[in-house]
């Protein structure tokens, strides 16, 4: 499993670098729509990348790792999305699933940017789905 | 000045005896008749029912009808999440590497993993893509649970009083709510 970190400013990079926009339902268009785009050249884009080469997200030659690409293809122009809040103590938290061809990228906002979890384990989905499934069912 | 009068029914009279017993004396039941009794029992009866949710009624839920079920049952359920893969074992390029990249880019463990092959292009990138993921410390032996997601339960017992006392108040207010909505009408002669 790979769990990756980025800030806004490096989601928003990355699909820059992919040439990718975000469809209309998907979980990054929201919180990207508020981010300016990178200026190419800029020292703005020499300390992304550099952050993103430390945690192993770029490559030499400025490569997206093709994990985090596919995972970013995932999340930026999903089949399906799944879209739960979940409430507990210390307030609510939403989580998206972005869904192609059965596998998923779970996507949660924190504060400082978006934490990515792939691919879903089919253990994982299977007790997302019963959450779904649970939570229709009391009417949530 | 017009006297006001109260021309009710005898669920009115009902709920303006249960109004005036509230300042009584426990010896109130005792100067009226026993159909009054069983008229205020009548709409206990009822007002208790504002405490209880269908499924502490004792009451069987209705079993699946056939117009619910899935009627195309030749079309499988397409497998959600993808099998467990160990990145370790292709973190150095080999034979065991270029096996598990040919498998990934079959698509046999997943989507996700056939895209990533195909992006990688050879075993070898592929190869450095996840030892690139470990030296920034991404990879993961294993997918982390979340503790308490779907219903989190309460973890002292005066937090579960609080709860329970608050519950019971809200739903008391409640029953006061739709009793004073019934309380009927006033009419001037």
């Amino acid at each position: 499993m790979i769990e990756a970190r980025l800030s806004l400013s490096e989601a928003r990079w990355m699909l820059q670098l992919m040439n990718l926009e975000p469809s209309p339902d998907s979980p990054l268009r929201d919180p990207l729509g508020v981010v300016a785009e990178v200026p190419g050249g800029s020292s703005v884009e020499t300390k992304l990348a550099e952050a993103l080469t430390t945690r192993g997200l770029l490559l030499s030659g400025r490569r997206i790792n093709p994990f985090a690409a596919a995972a970013m293809k995932w999340l930026a122009q999903p089949e399906v999305v799944w879209n739960l809040a979940l409430f507990g103590r210390g307030g609510a938290e939403a989580v998206h699933l972005a869904f192609r061809e059965g596998a998923a990228v779970e996507c949660r906002r924190e504060p400082s940017g978006l934490r990515l979890r792939f691919p879903l384990p089919e253990s994982e989905a299977r007790e997302w789905l019963t959450v779904q499934v649970e939570g229709d069912r009391r009417g949530a | 000045m017009a006297r006001e009068t109260w021309n009710g029914n005898w669920q009115e009279s009902a709920f303006g005896r249960i109004r005036d017993f509230v300042g009584s004396s426990p010896a109130w039941y005792e100067n009226v008749a026993p159909s009054d009794v069983a008229e205020d029992a009548y709409l206990l009866g009822i007002a208790s029912t504002l405490f209880l949710r269908d499924e502490d009624s004792g009451a069987k839920p209705n079993p699946p009808t056939s117009a619910g079920k899935r009627t195309s049952t030749n079309t499988p359920a397409r497998p959600l999440g993808v099998p467990p893969f160990t990145y370790e074992r292709c973190l150095a390029a080999g034979p065991e590497a270029s096996a598990a990249f040919a498998s990934a880019t079959s698509g046999r463990f997943g989507a996700l993993h056939r895209e990533s092959a195909a992006g990688a292009g050879s075993a070898e990138a592929w190869s450095e893509a996840i030892s690139a993921l470990r030296r920034g410390g991404a990879l993961r032996s294993e997918w982390p649970s979340d503790e308490c997601r779907c219903d989190p339960p309460l973890e002292t017992f005066s937090e579960d009083l609080r709860a329970c006392s608050s519950a019971v108040l809200r739903k008391s207010m409640h029953a006061f709510k739709i009793g004073f909505g019934l309380w009927g009408r006033w009419e001037s002669p």
